[in-house]
């Protein structure tokens, strides 16, 4: 581990909070009084956390790694990592927060590991929000429309042909008119762009 | 070399594969981080597989607990939108609509008993219970509502009446009537059922199933549906 690796997360045992406030955990249905949230804030059990928090975290995982088999290997470690030292007296706030600080430290070590240095991060403090209350509707979609958009025609245009109509590398060059070779210098440059650009719509 | 490594990790996101490890330079990462961007952003990329989801739900249970999650009940979750019939509904719905409940979360790799298609609420022990005046469901018009054990639209089409469930056959979030295009919408993920039940769009690799009917009546000025009653 070197200094840039962030520290592992600290066990919950029972410390009375983590930091922030407990997780928003329901909401008012508005149809019936048939229905209410009873809002508890404590999970019953280790199957409780896990089925409440297995998609949210996947989700937070392959958004940082871009394939399934990483996504659900790391997504298994952090279960396997934080499920352990976890207590279920933890409040759900606390648990999240936890599964998070577990799933940073798995994925920098991940990246280092394969890559030797870290391409994609969690940010505890900002990914905690998305873990309590995913969007209802993801604005990836949208974001990545108008980072296609912003870039020189032929950056767009070769990103497009392979992100989003799945066109191979030589397809896309044959459509565009390009050798191989040049195609695999455009998409690498048209990537390092979208990077800049993503930054900026950050 | 670095470009041909490079290109050859954009197409194992492509191919929703693991890469081959490399040593990247600085402006590799920021275009890797891109690519990952672009690739996640796919219409369900990000949703995990129901096989995942249940194969480690068993491998954590052979770990930390001996029971085996197919012996298990379906746990007091947090009430969120996504979980709000799990401790109120979901038994019972489930049950008797043959609606599938997160089914991504709660069925075991056997999918046999999950592909239900449209079918009509028949519960074994039901009863008639009245959910509004019918005076107040006029023609056109879109009713939610709920009983202890249901929840659903109420259709006026032209004077006919038709009620259908409230919950997305995909993971059990409660369905919002979307008045502009006539239709109901999933709030957790991009989907959509008519208010026939059929299914109008939707993100997922797979199938999702239309809604269940309800059996809906007007009696003495009510309507009511046929639904379990409170105490099943």
């Amino acid at each position: 581990m070197t200094d840039d690796d962030p520290a592992p997360p600290t066990p919950i045992t029972d410390a009375p909070s983590v930091d922030g406030p407990s997780a928003p955990v329901g909401q008012p249905l508005g149809r019936s009084n048939h229905l209410r949230s009873v809002e508890p804030d404590r999970y019953p059990d280790w199957e409780a956390i896990y089925l409440d928090n297995v998609e949210r975290l996947y989700r937070i995982m392959y958004s940082r790694v871009g394939n399934r088999p990483d996504a659900e290997d790391l997504t298994a470690e952090v279960f396997r990592t934080a499920l352990g030292p976890l207590r279920t007296s933890a409040s759900i706030g606390e648990v999240r927060a936890y599964l998070l600080a577990t799933a940073r430290t798995v994925l920098a070590t991940h990246w280092k590991r394969r890559f030797q240095l870290e391409v994609t991060t969690i940010d505890v403090e900002r990914d905690v929000a998305v873990l309590d209350e995913p969007p209802a509707e993801s604005d990836a979609p949208q974001r990545v429309g108008r980072i296609l958009a912003a870039l020189p025609e032929n950056y767009g245009r070769i990103l497009e042909l392979r992100f989003i109509q799945a066109c191979s590398l030589r397809e896309a060059a044959h459509t565009m008119h390009v050798s191989l070779s040049n195609a695999k210098v455009l998409q690498h440059r048209a990537l390092r762009r979208a990077a800049q650009i993503s930054e900026e719509l950050v | 070399m670095r470009r041909r490594r490079f290109a050859a990790f954009v197409d194992a996101l492509l191919g929703n594969r693991r890469p081959r490890p490399f040593e990247p330079q600085s402006d590799d990462a920021d275009a890797m981080r891109a690519a990952i961007e672009l690739r996640a952003a796919q219409p369900g990329a990000t949703l995990p597989s129901p096989e995942f989801v249940a194969d480690l739900h068993r491998r954590l249970a052979e770990e930390f607990d001996e029971r085996r999650p197919e012996a298990t009940q379906p746990v007091a979750l947090p009430l969120t939108r996504r979980r709000a019939l799990q401790g109120v509904t979901v038994a019972a719905a489930a049950a008797a609509i043959g609606v599938v409940v997160d089914r991504e979360l709660l069925s075991s790799s056997d999918n046999s008993t999950t592909q239900a298609n449209a079918k009509t609420l028949e519960p074994d022990r039901g009863t008639w219970q009245p959910v509004a005046a019918s005076a107040d469901v006029s023609a056109g018009q879109v009713t939610p509502f709920s009983t202890a054990t249901t929840v659903g639209f109420v259709v006026n089409d032209g004077g006919n009446l038709r009620a259908l469930s409230g919950v997305c056959t995909h993971q059990g979030c409660l369905l919002q009537h979307n008045e502009a295009d006539g239709r109901l919408d999933c709030p957790c993920h991009r989907a959509a059922f008519s208010l026939e039940g059929k299914v109008l769009f939707h993100e997922f690799a797979g199938t999702l199933d239309p809604l269940p009917a309800v059996n809906v009546r007007d009696h003495d000025g009510n309507v009511e549906v046929y639904v379990p009653p409170p105490d099943v």
